[in-house]
């Protein structure tokens, strides 16, 4: 039995993906600037999906819709300050990008969502650097492990499907879709669209930032809809499979 | 098709991507709304709601101190699983501590954790902009170098470098920043304390030292008197022996002019004109020579000056005088102090609050005079307790650094730099000392400090924003600067005034140790967890600056470029520190905190008074060459200069600048009050809630008014405290007056903070 699960847009995801991870875990207006741009790029190549389907577009349109035409040191400076001012700090942050912030009753950093995506790094033989002192659930590092899941599922679709009659429930593919179902839809769906909300509604957000967060949820929402998609189809097929044996 | 941002694709199941919450997180939710208990269900059957048991084997466990500004320095015991602190207990071992911690203590996991935390070293670029940019500590601290070097070249001395530390962490590696600029050369120091140096000298004259007596004897005592101090607030953990020695019979007494929660649990209340406590002090003294209540052993054997005290009490007080002066009814006052004189022993507890007035020193004295006129001195049980330094005999190895090799420095008398300067003997004899500024008057002398002016200061422990007085005077005084350096955790006035920001540990990331200044144990604080994001300890911060310093300019700075909190906590033991302890080597604090093993609970048992007599001196003649009197006479109080007195007390709800701008504690404070009379109100038009402006010459703040009897009809009341969300000090309308003594042992007269005048108006 065949069990292909439908993995469109691969290739876009990955462009996504390394671009918001890149422009989230910057430490100043050159590492915005370069991923921003390369986010950018990714909307080039590879279009956005929405408007394909006739869904709005994932970047805010009007004046901040389009790609940055202002590339001046001084324009990355101020979205420097800007990209501190609603997730770094010193001041506190209205739009802190770690998921514990969004999921615990009473806003903290190392809560149990922190502890949740840790599981899940350790199972892919991973962790944040300087574990323990590093929160595990910023945005840039689940974004890194969807990153990493989204690789090992592109591997394990491209392996030769399973001559056994059934699956067995513990193959990678199944896991790495597991895995990557929850961090998407479950984990990052809890939070994400909240976080961006929030950031968004705050005042003065500077185009590259804006576009970054709303093709952070364009990403996030599509990823989870299309997980749902393929758990349909997965139920589905299963059905078919136990009718047919 | 789904025609709107963040709706489901048609055919998709029900878990909509827009959803909050998971599912773990709803029901979290939905026990911490209580709303499990109303729902409707006929059929279904609510699970037992008892919690998963709790494992100790599953957690971690560490040994902490609190180490803020408090009396009671708890004892912490921290639990950690998976390296994350989880809650914090108070420790048992602590019959003072006795397990338990205060609320804002308990709210320390919110404090690591909070979202808020300072992450990463910052700039600010132009001073008040609120552009940050982060930079690697290297960066940071190289930036730091240059400008001190600069700074160097310029003046040919780094006196234009200050330092501004108080009690924002008394772990005693911290004194490690005062080390840091020891070992950068003779730097400038605000030096002094605006918390209790009056009393400190008032108790050095009269005894020689402060030296209260253990806290948990008070529950020996027949009779307690807490003068200015709120110990229902400010020492949760002092009021469990204030309620032993009333179960045994002793009367409790509490002098305030607001009727504060210890107040209402007193047996007596006092509230006397703010500021009077001198001569009501004076009036109970007088009574007491009258009834002949003296102890003649005492005054005869172990004193010096009291004939001399009493023809004074004889010939300028008298207890009318007294209750004119304070509006206590005469007839109290000879009540009580008739049951104060043969309650044996009776103590009178001296709050901080009471001293911080231009005659706070004189006060204190008279308040001295009148418990060992009593015999209460050396008594368990008894005492004038104010607070004592016995258990800081550490090394202070972090503090003590040695200037570079050619510096040079500030040519004239030096004199302590604060009540903890271990330093104070040695710096006498140099060549070169470090330029003392009062920290009283931060504002004034920053703005008048020249040959060199101060270029670049750096603040820790401190938040000078929040904490100094006349803040309109303190926003001139930093545009002269050229360099603010702020180490913090959390976002203050302070860093929004600064140019740099490094971001610091709390007391779970760093190894230290920890005393109190009023009750006898003393507490390891472990490193319970790694420090969260790029927080480092203020020793180490100060290896990092000597790193880029020496490699800029070779010798410029003596401090040691590897540090381990651990191995400099080590350092701080010494044979005195065991002794007094009775331990053997620091690891045994692991298993609890330690008492110390003092020949009695009373101080000055032996009656071995540190006096230059080596006697109790009701006459002191060190305090008159001091420019004070010999005598503890009535000194006249400030004169108003507006219609109503502010008082800006303690807030239960946070240690000064601290606590209160975590959620935990704006759940209880959410914003200032200024807390008035209902006949102040009635006069000014003013209804509970209503907007108001407070304001006097130094500056005006604008706040939401509420009603009480707790405050006295001329008084006005705001909670000093730092909120989060809103601009607000009370140090707008505190001026920097001094109080009459503190120069003598910690190098600067103290504050009156308490003799402040404002006005009110609906705004």
């Amino acid at each position: 039995m065949n069990h292909i699960f439908p993995t469109p847009g691969t290739p876009r995801d990955a462009c996504l993906l390394r671009a918001l991870r890149d422009l989230f875990s910057a430490r100043g207006a050159d590492g915005l600037r370069a991923a921003s741009l390369a986010l950018d790029a990714c909307r080039t190549m590879f279009g956005c999906s929405r408007s394909t389907r006739g869904a709005p577009p994932c970047a805010p349109s009007g004046p901040l819709s389009g790609l940055d035409t202002i590339d001046t040191p001084d324009h990355w400076r101020t979205t420097e300050y800007a990209f501190n001012r609603l997730f770094v700090g010193p001041m506190a942050v209205p739009a802190p990008p770690y998921a514990s912030a969004w999921l615990e009753t009473e806003p903290r950093l190392m809560g149990e969502a922190a502890m949740d995506v840790r599981n899940l790094y350790h199972s892919l033989g991973y962790a944040v650097p300087d574990e323990g002192a590093t929160p595990d659930d910023h945005l840039s590092f689940e974004l890194d492990a969807a990153l990493a899941l989204l690789a090992l599922r592109e591997a394990a679709n491209a392996a030769p499907p399973s001559s056994a009659p059934e699956p067995s429930p513990s193959t990678l593919a199944t896991d790495t879709q597991e895995a990557w179902r929850w961090l998407v839809a479950e984990h990052m769906g809890a939070w994400v669209p909240r976080f961006v909300q929030h950031a968004l509604a705050e005042p003065d957000v500077p185009p590259a930032i804006a576009r970054a967060l709303a093709m952070l949820l364009c990403w996030q929402e599509d990823a989870a809809a299309a997980c749902s998609t393929a758990s349909i189809e997965e139920t589905i097929t299963g059905m078919q499979g136990r009718q047919d044996a | 098709m789904s025609d709107s941002l963040g709706a489901p694709s048609r055919g998709a199941p029900s878990r909509t991507p827009s959803y909050a919450m998971t599912r773990r997180s709803f029901l979290k939710g939905l026990i911490a709304s209580g709303a499990l208990a109303t729902l409707p269900c006929g059929l279904l059957t609510p699970r037992s709601a008892s919690a998963a048991p709790f494992n100790k084997a599953d957690f971690q466990i560490f040994r902490n101190a609190c180490p803020r500004n408090c009396y009671d320095t708890c004892s912490i015991v921290t639990y950690v699983k998976d390296g994350v602190v989880r809650f914090v207990e108070g420790a048992p071992e602590s019959t003072f501590t006795a397990g338990g911690l205060c609320v804002k203590g308990y709210a320390y996991p919110r404090r690591v954790y909070s979202p808020d935390r300072i992450k990463y070293p910052m700039v600010q670029d132009g001073r008040g902009s609120g552009n940050w940019r982060r930079v690697s500590w290297d960066e940071a601290m190289e930036r730091i170098a240059r400008k001190l070097l600069e700074i160097k070249e310029k003046d040919g001395n780094l006196l234009g470098l200050a330092l501004t530390k108080y009690s924002g962490n008394f772990g005693i590696t911290n004194y490690g920043v005062e080390g840091m600029m020891s070992s950068l050369g003779y730097t400038t120091r605000l030096v002094g304390t605006p918390c209790w140096p009056a009393g400190i000298d008032a108790q050095n004259y009269d005894l020689g030292d402060m030296w209260c007596n253990d806290p948990e004897d008070m529950e020996k005592s027949r009779y307690v008197i807490i003068w200015g101090a709120n110990p229902a607030w400010c020492s949760v953990h002092s009021m469990k022996y204030v309620y032993a020695a009333r179960d045994r019979g002793a009367k409790i007494v509490v002098i305030d002019p607001v009727l504060t929660q210890t107040a209402a649990k007193g047996d007596v209340a006092w509230q006397p004109e703010t500021g009077s406590d001198g001569a009501l002090a004076l009036g109970m003294a007088r009574h007491v020579l009258d009834l002949g209540l003296v102890d003649r052993d005492f005054v005869a054997n172990n004193a010096v000056g009291f004939e001399e005290f009493a023809a004074y009490l004889r010939n300028n007080v008298t207890v009318d005088w007294a209750a004119e002066k304070s509006g206590i009814p005469a007839d109290e006052i000879r009540r009580v102090a008739e049951e104060f004189a043969t309650a044996k022993p009776a103590t009178i507890w001296i709050g901080y609050g009471m001293q911080r007035h231009v005659n706070g020193g004189a006060a204190v004295r008279a308040i001295d005079a009148l418990v060992a006129m009593t015999g209460n001195v050396g008594k368990v049980g008894g005492g004038a307790r104010y607070g004592h330094l016995q258990t800081w005999g550490f090394n202070y190895h972090a503090m003590i650094q040695k200037a570079p090799a050619g510096s040079t420095g500030f040519v004239g008398k030096a004199g302590p730099k604060g009540e903890f300067d271990v330093t104070a003997g040695a710096a006498a004899a140099a060549a070169y000392t470090d330029r003392a500024l009062n920290i009283n008057k931060t504002a004034q002398e920053l703005l008048d400090a020249q040959n060199p002016p101060v270029r670049v200061l750096w603040s820790s422990c401190k938040n000078p924003f929040a904490q100094d007085f006349d803040r309109n005077k303190l926003e001139k005084a930093f545009n002269k600067l050229e360099m603010v350096v702020s180490v913090e955790q959390f976002f203050t006035e302070t860093v929004r005034h600064s140019d740099i920001v490094l971001p610091v540990t709390t007391l779970f990331e760093e190894w230290t140790v920890n005393a109190s200044y009023w009750h006898y144990w003393v507490s390891l604080n472990e490193q319970a967890i790694a420090p969260l994001h790029e927080a480092k300890s203020n020793i180490e911060i100060a290896a990092l600056l000597s790193k880029h310093m020496n490699r800029l300019s070779p010798g410029s700075c003596t401090y040691p470029q590897d540090i381990d909190t651990k191995e400099w906590m080590e350092k701080e033991f010494n044979k005195g520190v065991y002794e007094l302890l009775g331990i053997s080597h620091w690891q045994d604090l692991r298993k609890g905190p330690a008492k110390a093993k003092m020949p009695s609970s009373a101080s000055w048992s032996d009656r071995k008074f540190k006096t230059p007599s080596g006697k109790y001196e009701f006459r002191s003649d060190l305090c008159a060459s001091h420019g004070h009197k010999a005598l503890p006479e009535y000194k006249e109080g400030r004169k108003a200069y507006a219609p109503y007195r502010l008082l800006t007390p303690h807030s239960k709800f946070a240690i000064h600048s601290q606590f209160a701008n975590l959620d935990w504690m704006e759940e209880f404070q959410k914003e200032p009050f200024v807390y008035l009379n209902p006949a102040l109100a009635k006069a000014k038009g003013i209804a509970d809630l209503d907007t108001v402006r407070v304001f006097n010459p130094t500056g005006e703040v604008k706040l939401r008014a509420k009603i009480t009897n707790t405050v006295p009809g001329d008084c006005l009341l705001v909670y000093e405290a730092w909120f989060r969300k809103l601009d607000f000090n009370v140090q707008n309308l505190v001026d920097d007056e001094s109080a009459d003594m503190g120069a003598y042992k910690t190098g600067a007269p103290g504050v009156a903070i308490h003799d402040q005048f404002a006005d009110v108006a609906r705004a």
